[in-house]
């Protein structure tokens, strides 16, 4: 006798249309369940991140405004020294590689800044002693 | 969602709870390992409709649930005796009742291992190399295991 021949004159037992249903109530049921799991976990992510989300935005808003009005308040003057950067008179710059071995560039232009002080401070007392006569 | 879940289980959550039928030996236990199953299937949805061969996938699934209940079971010292499930009948009325209560009495007294070679090549139409894709192991173990159970099965119905 051939067994696997013999074997495939079975098949499996059929399954009722009822015990179908049933299990695919079953399913039914778990899939309800996962998608109002989801449902519940967007609604939760939604009113943090939507919380969270405004305040950061808020926060990072007033940061960049701070940093923007710093920003411009310095950029300001420095703009006119860039003019010395760019032709730097090259005794002063000597001096001040003298005086700063290891420059960089804020240190150059605090430098040159604390020169142009001193320089309308000359042309303000020079103006003052003029008007003395 | 639901609509591609119901088409999974109408093309294969009969030939799966067959499956679970063979490796379990509890109808209801076949069923609730069938319904977990369908659940692990919608969480994990996308990988499932990416897998290649769709079929042997969900077979794969269908096994490890299928042990993973089984570890549960002992772990909750639960595995009682149970009733031998009436697994197959013949397709035309020349088998008679003994016969057919013969041959699931034969596979019930397969080790799981060979049962499931058994099914899955016999009655659902896996071929070798799926089989053992589906239980990861080497293709020759799962022709060993089949030609242990194609023996053990002749000396059975032949008392």
């Amino acid at each position: 006798m051939n067994i696997e021949e013999y074997l495939r004159r079975f098949q499996f037992e059929k399954i009722s249309p009822e015990t179908r249903r049933r299990i695919w109530q079953k399913i039914e049921r778990k899939i309800e369940g996962i998608e109002k799991e989801k449902i519940s976990l967007i609604d939760k992510l939604w009113n943090w991140k939507y919380a969270t989300s405004v305040a950061t935005v808020v926060l990072l808003l007033s940061i960049f405004n701070l940093h923007l009005q710093r920003y411009s308040q310095k950029m300001m003057p420095v703009a006119s020294y860039k003019e010395e950067i760019l032709d730097p008179d090259t005794e002063e710059l000597f001096a001040f590689l003298d005086e700063n071995p290891k420059p960089s560039l804020l240190s150059y232009l605090n430098y040159i800044r604390e020169k142009e002080k001193a320089k309308n401070f000359e042309d303000y007392i020079l103006k003052i002693e003029e008007l003395l006569g | 969602m639901k609509n591609e879940i119901r088409k999974i289980y109408e093309n294969y959550g009969e030939l799966l709870l067959h499956y679970l039928l063979f490796l379990l030996s509890n109808r209801a236990d076949a069923e609730d390992v069938l319904a977990n199953l369908f659940f692990k299937i919608v969480r994990h949805q996308k990988r499932i409709f990416r897998a290649r061969n769709l079929k042997s996938y969900l077979f794969a699934m269908a096994r490890n649930e299928a042990r993973d209940f089984i570890k549960a079971q002992i772990k909750k010292q639960k595995l009682e005796e149970k009733m031998a499930t009436s697994l197959i009948e013949p397709k035309d009325k020349t088998i008679s009742f003994e016969e057919k209560e013969k041959v699931n009495l034969a596979l019930s007294k397969l080790p799981v291992e060979q049962k499931e070679v058994i099914t899955l090549k016999i009655w659902q139409g896996f071929t070798f190399k799926e089989i053992s894709q589906i239980l990861k192991v080497s293709l020759d173990t799962c022709a060993s295991r089949y030609r242990y159970a194609i023996e053990k099965l002749k000396e059975e119905l032949k008392r």
